[in-house]
Order: C-alpha cells, then structure tokens, then sequence
C-alpha cells in the first residue's frame, strides 16, 4: 500500500529520555487520515515532547514512525513565535516563503488571514496586537501551510473561557477548510471533548499511552461544557488524576 | 461624572508629567556635572598659572570662537568628517559582511579569528605609522579607523546572528523556509539591536582614530592637523579648542545615531507597514 493510500500515520513505540529522566515509554498509536487526535495528560507528561518526536524536531530513543517522516507539518506552538518586525500578513508569507508558487502564497496566506478575522489588521506588528489575536494569527500560519499534518501545542490554553471559545470555533472552521491531519496537545479535558475525533490519554511522567477514546458525536453539534459526554468527561478525569 | 475617555486621558497626561519630569532632573544634573568639571578646570589653571599648561576655560572659549570665524575650520571639520565617514561606512559594509559570513560559516569564523585578534591587539598609534609608509595623508585615517572599527562590526553582528531565538529558528524550520529567506528575515532582523550597539561603538571610535591619525599623517583640512599646528604653535588653548571641537562632534554623530537607531527600532517593531 503507497504512503498515500495508508489510511493511518502510526507511531510504534516511541520512548524517549532526557538525561536519567524518561518522559515517554513506548507509545504506540494510529492518527487516521483527516482527523483530529487530542493528547490528553497531566502538565509536563511528555506532550510537546512526543509531538516535537512526531514533527521530527527531537530524535526518539527507539521506536518507529510509520507516515509521518515523510510528509510536511504546521506547527502552532505554545507560544505563538511570531516575528515581531514582521506585520501579520508577513509572518504569514515567511512561513509560505518554501512554497513555489507565489501567488498562490499570496492567495493563501489572504484566505487564512480573513478566515481568523484579522484582515484588518494585516499590516499591523505582532506587538500591536492582543495576546488572543497572537494566537489567532498563529492558527491561521499553521492553517495557511499546506501541510499534511497540523501540530498544535496547546494552542488554546493560557487564555480567558470567551477566548478559548473563540480560538477552537475558529480551529474548526479552519479545520473544515481542508479537512486535514491535526493532532493537538491539551491538559483541558473541555477542550478534548469539544473538538477530538479522539482522545489518546497520556499518564504522568513517564507518559504511557493509558487509554484511546472516541467520538462519534459531529464536532458542529457539540457545545462546550455541555454534559453530553458526561461519562466519559468523568472517566478521562479519573484517568487523567490517576 | 469622568467618562473613561477622560479618565484615559488624564493617566496620559501624569504619564508624560511625570516622563518630562524624569527629563528635567536628568538635564538638570547633567548640566550642574558640566558645571562642577568647568569650576574644578577653573580652579586647577588658577592654581597652576600657565596658560601653556592649563589655559583658563574662557581662553580655550575665545580661541574656539576665534578659529570657528575662519572658513578653514569649517573645512577641516567637513573634511574630518568626511574620513570618519568614509571609514565608518567601510568598516559597517566589510564587518556585515564578513560578521554575517562568520556567523553562517564556522571554519571561516576560526579562519578570520587570528587577524581579528591581531588587529584587536595592535596599538591604534603602531596602526597609523605603519599605514603612513603605505598610504598617502589622506587616506592614513580613515585606514586606521577602518580597521579599528572592522572588529567591532563584525563581532556584534556575528554575535547577533548567533543569538537569534532557536524557537523562531525551529518555527522556520518546521515550515521549511528556504535559508536565503531565513537569513533575511529572521537571522538579520534579529542581529539588528546588537549591530546598532555595535556600530554606535564603531562611530565613537573611528572619530577618535580619524583625528589621531589626520594629527600623525597631517592631511590638508583636518581637526587633527589643526591640533597639531597648535602644539607646534605651543597654543595649549588653541589644541583644547580644537580637541573640544572634536568631542562635540563625536558626541552629535553618536547622539544622532543613537536618536535614528531608536527610531528605527521602534518603527520597525511596532508601526504599520
């Protein structure tokens, strides 16, 4: 089966250590095609860890990464590492810069820009900008790439509820623009259930892969903090204090 | 009732009071420390008592006025800054350069680490007479200053490119942007406030080399011939006069370098493009 048709990118066994410190001890899972993945663990377990592992920026100890090394990432990191001498429409185009096409960089780069509401503010620097519009610009740099897999680390943390609201509605509608890869690291359960199609629960350090969760319910129909998904909110709380 | 607007403006209007007065007592004790150096002047050439030791503030006052009445002045001082010009403007081309080079290029970073070092080391006035056996008067100058400055440029831009943020580094990575464009619009952008020190050092310097090398070399229109046609006159007030003229404009150039630098970063950090 060619790379293209492979349904899954798989990760098998991935451990890695820092020093005398192990933080992952043999992870194995499947990432389906045109889903979202949610990693879900306590702070510090080793999230960022495993997704720099899955983007190829840190080498893993051992195990296997199956799809993954050969396709292309976009990354919206934790903080939203923006050029601040770049304005918003810029720090765009820096991150289309490797694409051939420029004016379909150009395209894109418009596209995205007005998708995350901040068309009117394209020229402006990032240091003009609130916290929460960082952000926005971040997804939209991470959306704008035409990767095969979208990275974001906890991208909707560290921010008020009306915020994070506001930054996964706009995930999801960037999501549904070309309906690709995503896996995402959060600590928040809320945001696990509102956007996942699944949910890899990460224990403590070492992490180990504790359980995979599933969710059939359509991401437009549900609302955030609704009681929905009550059972499994409890379960993956247990699991997540355990 | 204060509306929030007025409110927003009054907080405005005690941040600038307050910024102005910051202003004020920095001024004020700047002027009473130019004070305080000119009464101790004063006292030291009364206890002295030779004005070719120590001529009086108001002597090296009158031959500054009385040489500034002359065209030639205005000539040597148009002619001084041309070289210091020139030799700044030299040192920032090669040193960015080369600075950029290092930074991107270990084996040439260690390949030019032993001439930086040497030149770092030599004494600025062996510098000049051995550039007098090479170059002629005019060019003495603005040699010697462009060596002493080089080293200056090219460290703090190497170091700047070197200190670039490794995060931002590894968000272009991710990205996969070409070099080319990582070197333009993040490795450079970064080195920007170190090159700005850098070459606010360079300035100060070469106005300093320019003038000992014009008082060794003796080019037509020059401060440091001026100077040095007052030793020779045995004119103590005359060489202060031309060595304050000399402070003072190495003081304006690196003043307004420093204005145009903080402007610059402030446009290019937070203005519209």
């Amino acid at each position: 089966m060619s790379l293209s048709e492979n349904p899954f990118f798989r990760a098998e066994s991935i451990t890695k250590s820092f020093g005398q410190r192990q933080v992952l001890s043999g992870i194995s899972a499947d990432f389906p095609r045109s889903s979202v993945t949610a990693i879900l663990g306590p702070s510090g377990c080793g999230k960022t860890s495993f997704l720099n592992i899955l983007a190829g920026l840190m080498p893993a100890d051992s195990g296997k990464l199956i799809g993954f090394p050969q396709v292309s990432f976009s990354y919206s990191f934790q903080d939203p590492r923006l050029l601040p001498w770049l304005s918003c429409l810029d720090n765009i185009l820096f991150a289309l810069s490797g694409l051939t096409d420029r004016q379909s960089s150009m395209e894109r780069a418009l596209r995205f820009i007005k998708a995350a509401g901040l068309d009117a503010y394209a020229a402006f620097k990032p240091l003009q900008l609130s916290g929460g519009m960082r952000r926005r610009l971040s997804l939209a740099r991470a959306f704008a790439y035409p990767s095969d897999v979208c990275l974001l680390d906890e991208a909707f943390t560290s921010v008020d509820l009306k915020l994070r609201i506001e930054l996964m509605n706009l995930f999801s509608l960037l999501w549904r623009e070309e309906k690709r890869t995503t896996i995402f690291v959060t600590h928040d359960v809320q945001d696990a259930l509102y956007l996942a199609d699944r949910i890899l629960v990460f224990s403590s350090k070492p992490a180990r892969l504790l359980d995979i969760h599933t969710i059939d319910s359509p991401r437009e129909a549900r609302r955030y903090g609704s009681k929905d998904f009550s059972e499994l909110e409890e379960l993956l709380y247990r699991q997540i204090l355990s | 009732m204060q509306s929030a607007s007025d409110s927003k403006t009054s907080l405005t209007q005690v941040v600038q009071n307050q910024a102005q007065g910051h202003l004020a007592v920095k001024l004020g004790f700047g002027i009473l420390g130019v004070g305080a150096a000119i009464l101790t002047w004063r006292l030291a050439a009364g206890f002295i008592g030779s004005s070719l030791i120590l001529p009086l503030p108001g002597e090296v006052a009158f031959s500054l006025m009385r040489i500034s009445a002359h065209s030639d002045f205005w000539v040597s001082v148009l002619g001084s800054l041309r070289r210091v010009v020139l030799a700044f403007s030299l040192s920032l081309l090669v040193g960015g350069i080369t600075g950029t080079l290092a930074a991107m290029n270990k084996p040439f970073k260690s390949f030019l680490a032993p001439l930086l070092t040497t030149i770092r080391a030599t004494p600025v006035l062996a510098l000049i007479l051995i550039a007098m056996f090479w170059l002629p008067a005019s060019g003495v100058p603005i040699f010697s200053a462009f060596l002493m400055a080089y080293p200056l440029i090219h460290g703090s831009v190497c170091a700047g490119i070197e200190a670039v943020d490794p995060e931002l580094l590894q968000m272009a990575m991710v990205f996969k942007v070409p070099s080319r464009i990582i070197l333009f619009k993040l490795r450079l952008p970064s080195a920007s406030p170190f090159f700005l020190t850098g070459a606010k050092s360079a300035l100060g310097l070469s106005w300093k080399v320019v003038v000992a090398g014009e008082l060794l070399s003796q080019p037509a229109f020059a401060l440091g011939t001026g100077m040095q046609d007052a030793r020779l006159s045995l004119d103590t007030a005359s060489v202060l006069a031309w060595a304050g003229a000399t402070v003072f404009l190495c003081g304006m150039s690196e003043f307004a370098l420093g204005i145009a630098s903080r402007r610059l970063e402030k446009r290019r950090m937070e203005l519209p493009a």
